[in-house]
Order: structure tokens, then C-alpha cells, then sequence
């Protein structure tokens, strides 16, 4: 038994990259960050490195010009990396520009939303694993002979933080909450509460869960199968069947949420591609040369 | 897209499957050390330790050692080179510190994953509205996550909670004027915006309803409240 993508050809990491950068890149194109500059600064809580930022070039940062102006940068590198050109300098720009670009957003956000945190997680994995990768190359050290992949070993990692991700939800809620989050009703609340709090909810579904008790029936009753697949997620990185079993439940699961609960996780639904093997290498026991991560595409 | 055959395979009697590889998990046990230590402090300072913080610092010491057991894991992290080994276990326990901190603005891009986990039992549910007056008289109920787009719906709401809860006290403090400066600040952003997508008929005032409503029975649970309105000055769009 190996772990997924042990054998992952140049093709697979060429193809995930492109997923994950393309989705920064939809993330940060649909997203008008220079209205940012109306906000007050009573409204603005600086998030992580933020906060270290002095008040003066925090003001700075708020003013729509440099606003427009991150937001180019970003595209441009983002779109450096789905082009392949110049990697690596590139991966780190966007990551570094994505990461400001994220904590600006969310510093007016009331809560730090998790729909885009994996997608960002996958980013700055497949460019640190290039950055070791070039480390890797000047000092000799690399697999041995039959070893994962190059290109094999961002894939592993990122299913990794994938499947880590749902297992710290489901044991959070499982230590913190359990029983009185599935026997208080707090699912049914959250639902009609998401549908009241914004004006113009995308679906609101949740306004039904007391008119119609079977909708909220199967939302309570749901809620512990769900928690223990998310639980046991980690078990998708030795379980063709679980990976199977585990997207019939999440992928519905997520499409619920957004009629239901009006949140939608697509980028990580975007990320569920590392559930499939995607290609091996040419020939197990007598290798190809892999192409270098660099390499043209 | 195929699964990978099994030619060439690395395979393990089952027995062997899972084995406690005693200098693994004892290079684990520091790194954990560590992140524990380092949520402490972020956490909690210099103070007494939380004893949640330690249960699940020892549920997560307990999964690492557990994946650690299964050959398959230990032949992958064994099998990648160092520099590649040092990114994930930094990855991984940067996650984990992100966690136990339970703290998501100080600890990002690494959050608490913490969602729909605390039990709610409420039974009153309360919400806010936005009501305008535009330069012609008309009224207009104004959606904030249509003017300020480059935040979700979800990410306005909480946002409008934190201020709205205070604002709407009953009983006058230095808290609740505070949070109402704080609802007049969030009502001029919200107008500009209006204001800017709507340049013929711009809004003149614009105030914030305080809703409750009887989450059981779903009836309101009192009238609706203005608590803060502001005039809107005629001129260009900010």
C-alpha cells in the first residue's frame, strides 16, 4: 500500500498547480478589494501579520490607488504561475501578494471564513515544496530509487492539510461540543439564523427548517454522520473505498450547506481532484527521468 | 484519471501494517512540545494553562503518533527528501497551533477550524436592516453586501453583529456609544457605496433596524428599533 500520488507524474502536479493558482486568481479578479477604501478604520481589525503593521502605512494600504495597484501585482504573478513563467520567484510572489491580499479583506470581515483557506493552504505547499525542491537539487538529496515522486510529494502533502482540515473540524466540534450541539437544536437555529442575518440570502433555505420539521429532521440527523466522516478523513490517505465513500457524503453535504446554510466551500470541493489518482509515472522499476519542476510546460 | 496498479508496490504483512516506531515518534514529541507551548503563549500569555488546550494538544499528539504507527505514512515521510519533511511537519504544526489558539485573526492564514461546533440554544434570533431615504423621497432597503461586494454576506453579518449586540444595550454606557459611533461609521461606508452605484438617485439618510424575532414560534418579538440614523450631505460619491 502507498499513499496517493506516490507515483505522480510531472502532468498532475502541472494540472493541480494551474487548479489552485487559477482559483487565486478567480478569488482575487471577482473579488473589488478597492472598496476597501471606504471603510473606516473603526471598522478594520488587522488579521495576523497585520496587526504589526504601523497606523501610518495601514492608512496607506487602505487608499484605493495601492489597492488597485495590489490587486494587479497579484493577478499578474498568480497569472505568472499558470503560464509557467518564472516558477518559482513567481509561486512566492503570489503567495506572498495573496496572503496581503487575503488578510486586507478580511480585516473588515466580522469572522475569518474558511471557504478559502485550503485553496490557499495548496498554494503555499506547492511553493514551498518547489522552493525544497531547488534546496533539494544544490545539496544532492532527493528519494530513493522508487521513491514518491517529485511531483508526487506537494500532491500527498496538500491531501494531507486536505483530510487534517476536516479532522480538526469534526474533533473540535466532537471535544467542545458534543452532545449539546446535535441535541440543542443548534443546527436548525444556524440554518434559519444564516437565512435572517442577511438581507438578501443567496438561497435561505433555512427559513424552512421549522415550517417543514423533515428538512430540519434530516439537518440534526445528518449532522453526526457527518462529523464522523469528517472525523475520519485522514483515513482517505490509505482507502480508495473512503475517498469514494467520503466524496458521496461531502459533496453533497457542501451542496446542502449552500442552499441550507448559505455557505459554500467550492474551492475546496476544487481540491477533491487529489482524491483520484491522477496518472503514474511512465514505467515503475525502470523510471524516466522526471522533468524538472521548472521545466517548460 | 486511474488508480495506480499494484506493480511495484512497497507491502507489508498485515501484522506490520502498524508498528510504533519508537525514533519517530520521539522526534515527534518535541515539535508537539512546542506548538503546545507556543498556543499556550499565544493564547494565554504567562497565565495558567487551559485545560482544553492540553486535552486536545494530546488528542492531536495522539493522531500524529497514531499516523506515524501506519508503514505506508512512515514509508512516504521517510521516503521524502528532509527539506520536504521540515515544510510539512512546520505546515502541520503551524495547523495545529492555529487550533489550539482558537483565535483566528491573530493566528491567520493558519485559523481555528472550529465551525458549527459550540451549541447555540437560543430562542431569540436578531438581525439587522438597513432603511433609506433617497434624494427623492423614496424609501429604500439597502442590502450592504450588494455595496461593499469584497466581503461575503456571512463576513458583513458578523461584522454587524459584534457592533450591533453593544449598540443595541438597553441600558446607555461608554460600550454602547462606542458601538453606535461604530454603526454611524459602518452606515456612511455603506451609503458611499450605495451612493456610488446609484449616482441619480443617491441616498439622503440611511438607518439601522434592529429586528428580534421569536425563533420557536417565528413571530416578531417586538417592534422593530431604530438605533442610529445618519443625514447623508449632498455631494460627489467618496
Amino acid at each position: 500500500m502507498k499513499l496517493p500520488h506516490w507515483d505522480a507524474p510531472p502532468e498532475a502536479l502541472t494540472l493541480v498547480r494551474r487548479l489552485v493558482f487559477a482559483t487565486w486568481f478567480l478569488r482575487v479578479a471577482l473579488k473589488p478589494l478597492h472598496q476597501l477604501a471606504l471603510v473606516p478604520s473603526s471598522l478594520f481589525e488587522p488579521v495576523g501579520v497585520m496587526a504589526l503593521v504601523p497606523a501610518p502605512l495601514e492608512h496607506l494600504l487602505h487608499r484605493a490607488a495601492v489597492l488597485y495597484a495590489l490587486k494587479a501585482l497579484t493577478l499578474l504573478a498568480i497569472a505568472l504561475v499558470i503560464a509557467g513563467v518564472a516558477l518559482r520567484p513567481s509561486m512566492v510572489a503570489a503567495s506572498v501578494l495573496m496572503t496581503l491580499y487575503a488578510s486586507m479583506w478580511r480585516g473588515f470581515a466580522g469572522h475569518i471564513d474558511h471557504e478559502s483557506m485550503l485553496i490557499l493552504f495548496a498554494g503555499y505547499l506547492l511553493t514551498l515544496f518547489a522552493l525544497a525542491d531547488a534546496w533539494a537539487d544544490r545539496h544532492g538529496v532527493g528519494s530513493p530509487p522508487g521513491g514518491p515522486t517529485r511531483s508526487g510529494r506537494p500532491l500527498t502533502a496538500i491531501m494531507i492539510m486536505l483530510c487534517l482540515a476536516y479532522t480538526m473540524v469534526g474533533l473540535f466540534r466532537t471535544v467542545r461540543g458534543t452532545p449539546e450541539v446535535y441535541t440543542s437544536g443548534s443546527l436548525t437555529f444556524w440554518a434559519f439564523r444564516n437565512a435572517y442575518e442577511t438581507a438578501e440570502p443567496a438561497w435561505g433555505w433555512g427559513k424552512y427548517v421549522l415550517q417543514y420539521p423533515l428538512l430540519g429532521r434530516m439537518l440534526n440527523g445528518g449532522f453526526p454522520f457527518i462529523t464522523l466522516f469528517e472525523v475520519t478523513a485522514l483515513t482517505a490517505l490509505f482507502s480508495r473505498w473512503y475517498r469514494y465513500a467520503f466524496l458521496a457524503v461531502m459533496v453533497p453535504f457542501h451542496i446542502v450547506s449552500l442552499f441550507v446554510l448559505d455557505v459554500f466551500f467550492w474551492e475546496n470541493m476544487v481540491l477533491y481532484v487529489l482524491f483520484f489518482e491522477l496518472g503514474r509515472r511512465a514505467e515503475i522499476g525502470h523510471r524516466a527521468p522526471e522533468a524538472p519542476i521548472l521545466a517548460p510546460q | 484519471m486511474a488508480e495506480p496498479s499494484t506493480v511495484a508496490r512497497p507491502t507489508w504483512p498485515a501484522a506490520r501494517q502498524w508498528s510504533f516506531d519508537g525514533p519517530l515518534v520521539a522526534a515527534l514529541v518535541p515539535l508537539w512540545a512546542l506548538t503546545v507551548t507556543a498556543a499556550h503563549l499565544t493564547s494565554q500569555g504567562f497565565g495558567k494553562p487551559r485545560a482544553l488546550l492540553l486535552i486536545e494538544g494530546l488528542i492531536y499528539l495522539a493522531l500524529y503518533a497514531g499516523l506515524l504507527t501506519f508503514a505506508p505514512v512512515r514509508a512516504w515521510i521517510r521516503a521524502i527528501p528532509a527539506p520536504h519533511r521540515a515544510v510539512l511537519a512546520a505546515f502541520v504544526m503551524l495547523a495545529t497551533w492555529g487550533q489550539l489558539v482558537v483565535d483566528s485573526r491573530t493566528t491567520f492564514p493558519f485559523p481555528a477550524w472550529t465551525m458549527y461546533a459550540r451549541p447555540e440554544p437560543r430562542s431569540l434570533l436578531e438581525y439587522y436592516r438597513y432603511r433609506g431615504v433617497d434624494v427623492r423621497g423614496h424609501e429604500v432597503w439597502v442590502d450592504p453586501a450588494h455595496e461593499l461586494t469584497f466581503v461575503n454576506s456571512a463576513e458583513i453579518a458578523s461584522r454587524v453583529k459584534y457592533i450591533g449586540r453593544p449598540a443595541t444595550a438597553p441600558t446607555p454606557g461608554p460600550r454602547r456609544d462606542e458601538a453606535r459611533a461604530r454603526v454611524r461609521d459602518l452606515l456612511a461606508a455603506i451609503a458611499a457605496g450605495y451612493n456610488r452605484s446609484h449616482p441619480d438617485a443617491p441616498l439622503r439618510s440611511l438607518e439601522f433596524v434592529h429586528y428580534t424575532m421569536d425563533y420557536r414560534n417565528q413571530t416578531q418579538a417586538g417592534n422593530p428599533e431604530s438605533v442610529v440614523q445618519i443625514d447623508i450631505p449632498e455631494g460627489p460619491a467618496r
